[in-house]
C-alpha cells in the first residue's frame, strides 16, 4: 500500500515537473513572440507613419510634381511671391542669420526671398543716399548709437508684395513671423561681425510684439490686426498685390483714444485696444509687483459687449492715471530699444 | 498570429532570395532599394517645400536716447535750485547741473529765458574735486547736497560755445545810462492772439541759446555685457550781471534742456 502510493506520489511529482518545464518553455516561446511582434510592430508602426506622412504630402502635393519612371519632376510651386525694388540695408544681416533666402524679385525656383523694398514700401531700410553706400559709410549707420536707417516709437509705413498664382483659384494662407535680435557692438560703438544673436526673453517679445504692429487689408477693405492667425488671399485666378501696414505706436494715449494716428482707421484702433486691455501686461512695463487684474479685460466674441467693459475700464488707465500708464507704455519701447537692435519680419505663405 | 506567421514567410522568403544574390547583385539591390526610398522622400519633400514660400526683411531699431539731466552730486533734478542771487554781492553766481545719459554720441545743452533782469547766462564744463579745499583752493563751484554736504567742481576756462538763435540788441535807459541788453524776438514764436498784433510782452519772449558745436558726450568706454556706454558730464551755469542790475522783485524763467544731436 505504502509502496503505491509513494510510486503515485512520485508519478504526480514527475508529472508536476513536466508541466512546470512545458510552463517554461510556453513562456520563453512566447516572449520569443513577443519579441517579433514587437519588432515587427515597431516596423509596422515607422512604415503606417510613413505612408501617413506620404498620403498627408501626396493629398497636399501640387499637380506638377510626381515621379516618372526613376527621375523626379518638379514644377512650379501653385503660387509664388513677388516683390520689386531694391534690396534692403540689412540684407546681408538678414542672410548670415537665416538660410534659404535668396536676392530674387519672385520666389520661383526659391524657397524664400529677401524683400524688395521702395521708397513706399520698406521700413526704414533702404538706402536713401546719393550713389554707392560705402562700407565706412554702412558701418557708421550700423553703430549702436546711430540714428539712421533705423525704427523709433511713431514711425509706421508698410510693405508690399504681390501673389502670383501658378494655379488658377488657388487660395493662400499667410502668417507674420517677426522675431528680435541682438548685435554685438566693439568700444568704439561700431557692430562687430559677429552673428545676430535671436532675442528669446520673453517679456522684451511681448513688448515688441505689442507696439510694434502689423495689419493687412481683409476683403472688407479694412485694416486688421494681423494676429497669429494669419489671413487668407482666396480664389486667385491673376496677380494680385498685397499689402501688409506697420506701425510703432508712439503713446499709449493712441490706443486709449482708438486712434491709431498712422493706421487712419477706427476699427483696427479698437482692435488694438481690445488687445491692450485683454492683455496690458504685454504693452506696459512694471517693475516690481504691480497688478493689472483691474483694468484687464476679458475677450468675448461679442465685441459689443467687450467694448462696453472696456469704456467702463477706460477711466482707470486715462485722465489723472494716464501718468503712470503711460509711463510704463513708453518704459516698455524703452526696453524694446535697449534690448533688440534688428528685427526680422518674415512673411509665410502657403497654399490651402 | 496568422498576418504574422504569414509576413514572417514573406520576409524569410526575401530573406533566401537576397542572401542566393551574388555580391554584386546584392550591392545593387541595396542601392536601388535605398535609392527608391530616398527619391519617394524627396518627392514628397519637394510636394510639400513647394507649397509653402517666404518673403522676409530685416530692420534696424534705434536705441532710444537716454538722455537726462540731473544736480550736482548724481543728485536728482529736483535738488537743482537757482537761489540766494544777491546782485548787490559780487557779480555772478555759479549753479552745477548734469547731463547724463547712454549710448549717445552728441548732445546740445539748449537754455531758454525770459529778459526781465539784464542777467548773462554763460555755461562751463566742470569736473569733480574730491580734493578742492575751500580754504586752500580757488575757483572751485561748491554744491550742497540733500544731506548738506558740500561738493566741489572746476569750471573749465573757457564758456562752452554756443550762441542764441532769436537774439536783438536793446538799448536801455537806466538812470541817464544806456545799457545794452539782449532781448528775443518772435521769430519762433506764434502771435498769441492774432497775426496782426504783437500782444506779448517783449521781456517775455523768450531767448533761445544753443551748444554749437554740439557736446562730445565724455563717458565710459562701451560695456559688451549691459551694450551700453554711459557719462555723465558736469557743468555749471554761471549768472552774471553787470552794475545796472539791482535786487529788484523782478522774475525771470530759465528753462535748461539737453538734446541728442
Amino acid at each position: 500500500m505504502d509502496e503505491k502510493l509513494n510510486k503515485e506520489n512520485l508519478l504526480q511529482e514527475g508529472v508536476e515537473e513536466q508541466i512546470k518545464e512545458t510552463e517554461i518553455e510556453n513562456k520563453e516561446e512566447v516572449k520569443k513572440r513577443l519579441i517579433t511582434l514587437y519588432k515587427k510592430g515597431a516596423m509596422c508602426i515607422i512604415g503606417f507613419t510613413i505612408i501617413i506622412l506620404g498620403a498627408m504630402a501626396w493629398f497636399t502635393k501640387l499637380p506638377g510634381v510626381g515621379t516618372n519612371g526613376m527621375g523626379v519632376t518638379m514644377s512650379d510651386s501653385p503660387f509664388e511671391l513677388k516683390s520689386l525694388g531694391s534690396d534692403g540695408l540689412y540684407d546681408e544681416f538678414l542672410s548670415d542669420t537665416v538660410a534659404g533666402y535668396e536676392n530674387e524679385t519672385t520666389t520661383a525656383g526659391a524657397y524664400g526671398i529677401m524683400w524688395n523694398l521702395t521708397s513706399t514700401s520698406q521700413m526704414n531700410n533702404l538706402y536713401s543716399g546719393n550713389g554707392e553706400l560705402t562700407s565706412s559709410e554702412f558701418r557708421e549707420i550700423t553703430r549702436s548709437d546711430s540714428e539712421e536707417y533705423g525704427l523709433k516709437p511713431g514711425d509706421n509705413g508698410q510693405l508690399d508684395f504681390s501673389i502670383i498664382p501658378n494655379t488658377s483659384g488657388i487660395s493662400v494662407s499667410m502668417t507674420l513671423d517677426v522675431r528680435g535680435y541682438n548685435a554685438t557692438f566693439d568700444a568704439t560703438s561700431h557692430k562687430t561681425n559677429d552673428d545676430l544673436t535671436l532675442v528669446t526673453d520673453t517679456v522684451v517679445n511681448n513688448y515688441k510684439s505689442s507696439h510694434i504692429l502689423f495689419f493687412y487689408k481683409g476683403t472688407d477693405n479694412k485694416k486688421h490686426l494681423l494676429t497669429a492667425d494669419g489671413f487668407d488671399a482666396d480664389n486667385l485666378t491673376v496677380e494680385t498685390p498685397k499689402t501688409i501696414y506697420w506701425v510703432w505706436i508712439p503713446t499709449l494715449q493712441q490706443i486709449l483714444d482708438a486712434n491709431i494716428e498712422a493706421l487712419e482707421d477706427v476699427d483696427a484702433s479698437k482692435e488694438v485696444r481690445r488687445m491692450f486691455f485683454e492683455n496690458p501686461g504685454m504693452f506696459l512695463k512694471v517693475t516690481g509687483n504691480f497688478s493689472f487684474a483691474g483694468i484687464t479685460v476679458a475677450h468675448n466674441d461679442d465685441v459689443a459687449t467687450e467694448e462696453a467693459a472696456i469704456a467702463e475700464k477706460l477711466d482707470l488707465v486715462s485722465g489723472r492715471n494716464y501718468s503712470t500708464y503711460g509711463s510704463m507704455y513708453n518704459d516698455a519701447d524703452q526696453s524694446i530699444g535697449d534690448h533688440i537692435n534688428y528685427i526680422l519680419v518674415e512673411l509665410n505663405a502657403m497654399a490651402k | 498570429m496568422v498576418i504574422i506567421d504569414k509576413s514572417k514567410i514573406l520576409f524569410d522568403r526575401f530573406k533566401n532570395w537576397y542572401m542566393n544574390l551574388c555580391k554584386r547583385d546584392k550591392i545593387l539591390s541595396a542601392c536601388a532599394l535605398a535609392m527608391t526610398i530616398i527619391i519617394i522622400i524627396s518627392s514628397f519633400t519637394s510636394a510639400w517645400l513647394s507649397h509653402q514660400k517666404r518673403i522676409a526683411t530685416m530692420a534696424k531699431i534705434n536705441s532710444p536716447a537716454k538722455l537726462s539731466l540731473k544736480s550736482g552730486a548724481n543728485e536728482d533734478i529736483i535738488q537743482f535750485k537757482m537761489a540766494g542771487i544777491d546782485t548787490e554781492n559780487g557779480n555772478y553766481k555759479d549753479f552745477v547741473f548734469c547731463v547724463e545719459g547712454e549710448d549717445i554720441s552728441n548732445y546740445n545743452i539748449q537754455i531758454a529765458h525770459t529778459t526781465n533782469i539784464n542777467f548773462t547766462y554763460t555755461v562751463y564744463q566742470a569736473t569733480p574735486d574730491i580734493d578742492y579745499d575751500p580754504a586752500v583752493d580757488n575757483g572751485g563751484v561748491e554744491y550742497i547736497t540733500a544731506d548738506r554736504d558740500s561738493v566741489y567742481y572746476m569750471p573749465a576756462n573757457n564758456a562752452l560755445s554756443g550762441a542764441y538763435v532769436n537774439e536783438q540788441n536793446e538799448v536801455f535807459n537806466i538812470s541817464g545810462n544806456d545799457v545794452n541788453r539782449k532781448i528775443g524776438t518772435t521769430q519762433y514764436a506764434e502771435p498769441s492772439y492774432d497775426d496782426s498784433s504783437d500782444a506779448r510782452q517783449k521781456y517775455a519772449e523768450p531767448l533761445y541759446w544753443q551748444t554749437n558745436p554740439a557736446i562730445i558726450a565724455d563717458g565710459t568706454a562701451y560695456d559688451i555685457d549691459s551694450h551700453e556706454r554711459s557719462f555723465q558730464n558736469y557743468y555749471v551755469l554761471r549768472v552774471s550781471w553787470g552794475s545796472d542790475v539791482r535786487n529788484d522783485k523782478e522774475t525771470d524763467l530759465i528753462y535748461i534742456t539737453a538734446q541728442v544731436s
